[in-house]
């Protein structure tokens, strides 16, 4: 005898929804890959795409999500490492006396940050 | 592993629909617990004395106990998922209103050990950097305050860092006492600890894979990406270790 009941809905294990955010969130990683935003919606995406499948398989809209986040977090990393590098590059380029000397310059004199003009007895947090 | 896997797949099943109010409360404990800790860094910071030193590890102590106190009501949320039965953010305060002497009891052994390992280095490392490099703050160049940050940040997060790890070590037979005062409102607080010692008994590894080892990949994942995700991560660890706690308990 069959005592499954014909009436009662299917239930889908895992969340259809989430699958659905994880591949919107792999979108928004490339669109955002320019910027630092990339990287953090793809590996949004990518534990959106892994918490969505629940107790089953994974969905196909999640697998999308996982690829374009995939693709995503690459190119956030690469444009990452290359901003990182050229800031890296261009401070050790930097003349820091003359930095120094106009941060002094901008300050008014009773700030109470210590400079080479005012003389200091220690700092106070 | 195949244990593992089971338990962290019921853990995704229980919390699809429950990560909205699960996320809430653990962001509202995240916010107290960042409070206290900022005001313990300030009182800790505001004079490099020997006094403020010692009275820092102290009061660091007594908020760290009141915190796990808090830590507890995320336990409760957590067990709740996995039993399928709702949550609510009062759940944070259960520790408080749940006969609290337990409770208390059984985070101020935890704390004590936490202290040793953790806050005791991380004072007596902050005092000395800071007494070491007090000339810095008379005539500061930026050159030199970013070195110093640097090499500060970096050695903050190695002190922590290993000395979580050992805390983790030593404190994984007590791994389950919290479930335990949870779940036996009888219990008392070193029952609890000697009950959980006992049921942890020849399960340790399964317990430093599944808590440890099969959620590194996600933490790092949740480090690079900006600590959010982590508000998705967290839920599904706790989760998956109070479906650990029942399995133990034979309701699973």
């Amino acid at each position: 005898m069959d005592n499954y009941n014909y009436n009662e809905p299917y239930q889908e294990s895992g969340s259809p929804g989430m699958a659905k955010t994880a591949f919107i969130l792999g979108i928004c990683s490339l669109l955002f890959s320019l910027s630092g935003m990339g990287i953090t919606f793809a590996v949004m995406g990518i534990i959106f795409a892994l918490l969505s499948r629940g107790s089953g398989k994974i969905q196909k809209s999640a697998k999308n999500g996982i690829r374009l986040s995939i693709v995503g977090l690459i190119i956030g990393c690469i444009v990452m490492i290359s901003s990182l590098v050229y800031v890296g590059r261009e401070i050790s380029k930097m003349d820091w006396n003359d930095i120094r000397e106009n941060y002094e310059d901008i300050l008014p004199d009773d700030s109470g940050i210590p400079s080479d003009d005012t003389p200091s007895h220690g700092i106070s947090l | 592993m195949k244990q593992s896997k089971y338990l962290k797949s019921e853990a995704r099943e229980a919390l699809i629909g429950n990560y909205g109010i699960y996320i809430g409360t653990y962001m509202i404990f995240s916010l107290i617990s960042l409070c206290v800790t900022m005001f313990i860094y300030w009182y800790l910071l505001r004079s490099m004395s020997t006094f403020s030193a010692i009275s820092g590890i102290i009061i660091a102590f007594l908020f760290n106990v009141l915190l796990s106190l808090l830590g507890a009501g995320i336990w409760v949320s957590s067990l709740s998922v996995s039993r399928r039965q709702p949550i609510a953010v009062g759940n944070l305060f259960y520790a408080f209103t749940h006969h609290s002497d337990r409770f208390l009891i059984v985070e101020t052994i935890k704390g004590l050990i936490r202290m040793v390992f953790t806050i005791v280095p991380l004072v007596i490392y902050t005092s000395y950097i800071f007494g070491k490099n007090e000339n810095l703050f008379t005539n500061p160049t930026l050159q030199d305050i970013l070195g110093f940050a640097l090499n500060y940040m970096s050695g903050l997060l190695l002190i922590l860092g290993i000395g979580g790890l050992v805390t983790f070590l030593i404190l994984l037979p007590f791994s389950m006492s919290t479930f335990l005062l949870i779940d036996n409102e009888n219990l008392g607080a070193i029952d609890s600890l000697r009950t959980s010692s006992r049921m942890m008994k020849g399960n340790f590894k399964s317990y430093f894979y599944l808590s440890f080892l099969s959620f590194l990949g996600f933490y790092v994942l949740g480090g690079i990406g900006g600590s959010i995700p982590m508000l998705w991560v967290t839920p599904y660890h706790h989760v998956t270790i109070a479906g650990f706690y029942r399995q133990l308990n034979h309701e699973l």
